[in-house]
């Protein structure tokens, strides 16, 4: 395995100096659960808006015996997440995984995995749009001060908009939290059904968007609550009726497949580590 | 009412003077009625509008025992004060009719009872009883007074003036364009008031009138005659 | 009317302060653009400094406003009565003074000092603004009901259905046709605007009103019905008012007193019937000879 390594390149690429700004940066969005910590994100081998700004975490944070996980979409075999878990295997040279359970640290777009982490594990979220006001408030300098004074009166009137026009809230991803009682944070793009794995959740959550240069974090055991009006509670995707193609489970989040050989919608599992284990356990 | 001066400096084109009342004294007791004669110009109407402070008192003092806060001097009291006092305890009938436009008669002299926690619904009814009283035609009552002759105007003046029972009223002319017949119920109804133990102030252009309501007359053309002479003896000593 | 027994000024003062407190008090509020220097604030007649070139569009303004109170505050454009306005709704930070709400802290807490978390909260409880420019006042990508359900929710109002409810009551009550709620305010005519901007003011039940200018611009017809409705919803509610406004015949159809302002300052103070009655000031008297 040690002869893989790509000797011209510091441990886990990044220079030592590169990693003590962002294991600072960390430390500062963990002592502050949602607040976005402004971070001197690097240049790295891959294009800003492809999972830098998790990447840049992930790179800061792994030592020789950890052992990395990294997915994409809840998928560890497309082509992101191959690239990423090559670059880090060539330059640290440590252990990767696609067993969910195996993992200390996790690399992920768009998904939390269905097992739940433990406290000894990471999730490192590749975030492109770190800022929940954004979409209604396009001035950073009006958005910080919304943080500032919890005036996040302008992110609830958009909800009763969406509520009022369509009688639900159409949020589909993304969904904004209130992270222990102060600061509101985008999720990044997971769908509704992992919202709820984030509160008071045993492992530790560190999200990072490397070209927005943001880092900021759920802290182990945090509140996190979804903005929900009294009278239209929030509610996860329902997959009631269906289930996996391939492994049997309706407890898992599913994705809605065509399938030409039928003509037919077919469901699978979007946490494809998830449905192997599922799929092995049944044969047994 | 103690020596009371009042001067309108104007600073349009030029600096003006205009002194309308020099040095004026009297006493009104408790529940009595004081009538203000004398030619016109004199400065009668300025007299009451320097009580009601829509004039600013140039000096001296106007003494009043008020149930809001004791004896004040209304020449010197805060805008406050005198804002307070108007809404609880000093009314003002004037010549002329000086409303909101577009508020019905009736909510015109019931508007005035809204300070005193009544709610519109009683109000109204307190101020239909006054406007029966006065004889103001019925049809009128959900009208706009901006609309009506000079007597229903000044009727609905007086009902606007009396509805709140104030402690000391200024009437200016008040049954100056109201025929005979009106008149005398004006008078009735000042004469009630009175008996209630309101204190009054007030110019009537007719001698008549006032001799049936007014205890004593202050006569303008005396006070001037007096304060002349008293200024011709200063001069001379 | 003569007595014997006579109390004191002082003496009065106290009696009348038992009873009476200011909602609002303002105390010496000055607002300066620029860096100013020592020479700034010597002359009255202008409101730019010679020296430095600092503007003061406030100086030392004092104004007590009491409950369920109309102050009008009149001058010509450039008096500084809109920055005043802004400045008390926290818009403007102020250069010096201090401002006291009764209904917080016990009137203790000089609002100026407040963080702005804390001066959100005030404005969100306990005030209400209604802007000369509704694109000022209002959001005009969210429909009208959207915009009275803003304020609602600013002041911590969590369910759809009673926000829902308590806008449509709103909506009612300045006048609006209800099947236009859900619409853009875009879409509606400036007296329209303005009806959707006081029912938004006023959705929290705010003690304390700001008026800027709300009827201007506006036709005739239109200004007297927005007027009309500002003194109904006045006496229905009991609301204390500031209204600005250069226009005399606003003031004296909605004040109860009225303070004039010239370069910045306070040039005169008192009861509306007597400021358009006899004016003391001469560029008030020139404004009351304008009216008529």
């Amino acid at each position: 395995m040690l002869s893989l390594i790509d000797e011209r390149y510091n441990f886990a690429f990044l220079d030592e100096g590169s990693k003590r700004e962002i294991r600072r940066k960390t430390l500062k969005a963990v002592a502050i659960p949602g607040y976005q910590v402004p971070f001197a994100s690097r240049e790295l081998p891959i294009a800003r808006g492809w999972g830098t700004g998790g990447l840049q975490l992930t790179l800061s944070l792994i030592g020789p015996k950890d052992v990395l996980k990294v997915i994409d979409q809840g998928s560890d075999d497309s082509v992101n997440a191959v690239s990423i878990r090559h670059l880090v295997e060539n330059t640290a040279g440590i252990a990767t995984t696609e067993e969910t359970g195996e993992a200390t640290i996790i690399q992920t777009r768009h998904r939390i995995p269905e097992q739940p982490l433990r406290e000894n594990q990471i999730l490192v979220f590749q975030v492109p749009l770190p800022e929940p006001l954004r979409v209604i408030e396009p001035r950073e300098e009006i958005t910080r001060r919304q943080h500032a004074e919890m005036d996040y009166s302008s992110m609830w009137l958009s909800l009763y908009e969406d509520i009022v026009h369509w009688g639900v809230v159409t949020v589909s991803h993304s969904y904004p939290c209130i992270a222990h009682g102060r600061y509101l944070f985008s999720p990044s793009p997971i769908p509704r059904w992992d919202i709820p794995k984030l509160n008071h959740a045993e492992c530790l959550y560190l999200f990072g968007a490397g070209r927005e240069k943001r880092i900021y974090a759920i802290p182990p055991y945090t509140d996190v609550l979804p903005l929900s009006f009294e009278d239209y509670p929030f509610e996860v995707e329902s997959f009631v009726g269906r289930a996996c193609c391939k492994c049997g489970s309706s407890d898992t989040f599913l994705n809605e497949i065509f399938d030409e050989a039928s003509g037919q919608k077919i469901y699978q599992c979007s946490d494809t580590a998830f449905c192997k284990k599922r799929q092995r356990e049944r044969e047994i | 009412m103690e020596s009371l001066v009042k001067r309108f400096h104007l600073a349009l084109t030029r600096d003006i003077d205009v002194c309308a009342l020099d040095g004026v004294s009297f006493e009104v007791p408790q529940g009595c009625f004081l009538g203000i004669a004398g030619p016109s110009g004199v400065g009668k109407s300025t007299i009451l509008k320097c009580i009601y402070r829509t004039y600013l008192p140039t000096s001296g003092h106007v003494w009043y025992r008020s149930a809001l806060f004791g004896e004040i001097d209304l020449a010197n009291a805060s805008e406050r004060q005198i804002s307070l006092l108007r809404a609880q305890e000093i009314g003002y009938v004037s010549q002329f009719l000086k409303v909101i436009p577009r508020v019905t008669a009736i909510d015109v002299v019931a508007g005035r009872l809204i300070p005193f926690d009544y709610t519109w619904q009683q109000a109204r009814q307190r101020a239909q009883l006054l406007l029966e009283m006065l004889h103001v035609p019925k049809d009128l009552w959900d009208a706009y007074p901006a609309t009506f002759s000079g007597g229903e105007q000044q009727r609905i003046n007086l009902a606007r003036g009396f509805i709140t029972r104030p402690r000391l009223l200024l009437l200016d002319e008040p049954t100056a364009s109201l025929d005979d017949g009106m008149k005398q119920h004006v008078v009735e109804l000042i004469l009630k008031m009175k008996q209630e133990g309101v204190t009054m102030v007030g110019i009537f252009h007719d001698q008549d009138t006032m001799k049936r309501v007014a205890d004593s007359v202050l006569n303008m053309g005396d006070v001037i005659a007096r304060n002349d002479i008293a200024k011709r003896a200063e001069a001379m000593s | 009317m003569m007595e014997t027994k006579i109390l004191s000024q002082q003496e009065t003062d106290d009696a009348f302060d038992e009873h009476d407190i200011p909602l609002m008090k303002v105390k010496g509020l000055s607002k300066r653009y620029g860096e100013g220097c020592e020479k700034c604030t010597m002359d009255d007649s202008i409101s730019r400094c010679p020296e430095c070139g600092a503007l003061w569009a406030c100086r030392d303004i004092s104004i007590e406003l009491y409950p369920k109170e109309i102050l009008g505050i009149v001058g010509e454009s450039g008096s500084g009565k809109s920055t005043l306005m802004r400045c008390l709704y926290f818009e403007e930070q102020v250069t010096h003074g201090a401002m006291y709400l009764s209904i917080f802290r016990s009137g203790k807490a000089d609002l100026f000092k407040e963080s702005s978390q804390i001066q959100r909260y005030i404005r969100n409880h306990m005030m209400g603004m209604v802007f000369q420019n509704p694109w000022m006042g209002l959001r005009m990508h969210i429909s009208g009901g959207g915009n009275i359900a803003e304020k609602l929710i600013a002041a911590d109002m969590y369910h759809v259905g009673s926000i829902r409810c308590r806008a449509a009551e709103l909506w009612r009550r300045v006048e609006m046709p209800l099947e236009r709620m859900d619409e853009s305010p875009r879409n509606f005519s400036g007296g329209m605007q303005q009806r959707v901007q006081i029912a938004k003011a006023l959705a929290n039940h705010p003690p304390l009103l700001f008026l800027d200018e709300v009827t201007t611009g506006l036709d005739l017809s239109v200004q007297a019905k927005v007027l009309d409705l500002v003194r109904q919803l006045q006496q229905e509610l009991g609301v204390a008012m500031l209204i600005v406004s250069h226009d005399l015949a606003v003031i004296r159809m909605l004040a109860d007193r009225t303070v004039v302002m010239k370069h910045g300052r306070i040039i005169e103070e008192g009861l509306t019937d007597q400021i358009l009655e006899d004016p003391q000031h001469p560029y008030t008297q020139l404004l009351v000879r304008s009216l008529l």
